[in-house]
């Protein structure tokens, strides 16, 4: 009885094996594809449960009341507006001078449903249901509601793409701070837990509150997508430069659905 | 077949589960590790080969979801079977309590060792930063995501006395 129980095992697990594999090398597509499909939706449903769930933790947990959180998310959505009307000020006012209005178009986006998250050590990221076959490529900007980039593409599969998360330890954006000078920086995350912007020369101003921009300066992501305010800036006279700690906005934690900018505005599509 | 099949979508379904929902769960519930608790309870039932099944269907499903290598999450999740069968067999050979405790301690602590070892061949091939310095707050976090594993697999094996209680005419579980 014992020797017929292991052998039936040892013939399931001899099994598994190649059907791992011809999964893998996608002979199997027939049967993967609409399993693939079927799975990622419902697993888009399960992982906003999942989220929703862990929103109402925190909740629970938190000093903050209801009416504190509703103002904050309202200041927030001010922000991000106020930011925008000031990029698009300048922005108009360099599209006036060249006189090339007709050069601005919109971005071209892709709507993807968050599937997974990863919050490992070395990847915080997110699994999204785009892929190449949806135009996604490797360093497209990922947003979350009205122009808050959270991540960039990281590696794209033919149905899912890994999003890797600002605050990565491996992440690097080109961003710009909306002040007075329009210093510009780069944003580093640091183990999933916080981003800051670091070698910013003494001789720049900053200060908590300030909108931190993307600058627009690296291919695949356009200047002005919001990426949250600056919390604290640490200076020390002794130093050349100096750094500042940002807050992403609230509507970037746990996001059930996100953007891929495919083409950002101003682009030429691929052809 | 009338008893793989189902085994099969319903390891499909806790894969989807582990990489959608747990994952977005917030810590230490996200540690919950539902595959693993259905391989070790179908090893402990005598079902080695339907063990190999659920390993193979979820692993599948979890890969599909997962930001990994296609294929690490089934490996990881087949090799553990075949741990869990030698622990079964050698180790941990009586039911009991204790029994019952320490297979599902040992499968799971070998599990997130094997992913770790996984995470650091990628830190050292895809270039992602190394881990970590290990401290407190590290083996604390490690000892209450073993909790609450070992509690999901206690509630998971209560549902199934009473699930097996009440519907035991249903061909699927006997």
């Amino acid at each position: 009885m014992a020797s017929r129980t292991t052998s039936r095992a040892l013939v399931a697990a001899i099994i598994a094996v190649p059907i791992l594999l011809l999964a893998a090398s996608g002979i199997l597509r027939p049967v993967t594809d609409p399993a693939t499909k079927l799975l990622l939706a419902a697993a888009a449903p399960a992982y906003a449960a999942g989220a929703d769930l862990n929103r109402a933790f925190s909740r629970f947990f938190a000093d903050d009341r209801d009416d504190v959180a509703a103002l904050s998310a309202a200041v927030e959505k001010l922000r991000i507006e106020n930011a925008k009307l000031r990029e698009l000020a300048v922005e108009n006012d360099g599209l006036k001078a060249a006189l090339a209005f007709h050069e601005r178009s919109s971005d071209a986006a892709t709507l993807a449903r968050v599937v997974s998250e990863t919050d490992e050590d070395v990847f915080h990221g997110l699994v999204i249901d785009r892929g190449s076959e949806d135009g996604v490529k490797p360093g497209q900007a990922v947003v979350v509601g009205d122009g808050i980039i959270v991540g960039k593409i990281f590696e794209a599969r033919r149905r899912t793409s890994s999003v890797l998360l600002l605050s990565d330890s491996k992440s690097r954006l080109a961003v710009a701070v909306q002040n007075a000078a329009d210093t510009v920086g780069v944003l580093e995350g640091d183990r999933g837990l916080s981003t800051a912007i670091h070698l910013i020369p003494q001789t720049e101003t900053l200060s908590p509150g300030d909108i931190i921009i993307t600058s627009g300066i690296e291919p695949g992501v356009r200047r002005g997508l919001v990426v949250g305010t600056i919390e604290k800036v640490l200076k020390q006279t002794q130093d050349p430069f100096q750094s500042a700690t940002v807050v992403p906005f609230s509507a970037a934690s746990h996001p059930p659905f996100v953007q891929v900018l495919t083409e950002p505005a101003g682009t030429e599509p691929a052809r | 077949m009338r008893r793989t099949l189902p085994l099969i979508l319903l390891s499909a379904l806790l894969g989807m589960l582990q990489a959608s929902f747990v994952t977005a769960l917030p810590h230490p519930a996200s540690a919950v590790d539902l595959p693993l608790i259905l391989i070790v309870a179908l090893v402990t039932n005598f079902r080695f080969a339907d063990a190999f099944v659920a390993a193979t269907a979820a692993g599948l499903s979890i890969d599909a979801l997962s930001s990994l290598p296609f294929g690490t999450n089934t490996v990881i999740l087949l090799a553990l079977a075949a741990v869990t069968v030698g622990l079964f067999s050698r180790v941990f050979t009586n039911h009991s309590w204790p029994g019952t405790v320490g297979i599902n301690v040992a499968v799971y602590a070998l599990a997130n060792a094997a992913l770790a070892a996984v995470r650091v061949v990628r830190a050292t091939f895809v270039g992602f930063p190394m881990f970590p310095a290990i401290d407190a707050a590290a083996f604390s976090g490690a000892l209450a995501a073993i909790a609450v594993q070992l509690a999901a697999a206690l509630v998971a094996v209560g549902i199934g006395a009473l699930a097996k209680k009440a519907f035991s005419r249903f061909f699927f579980l006997r």
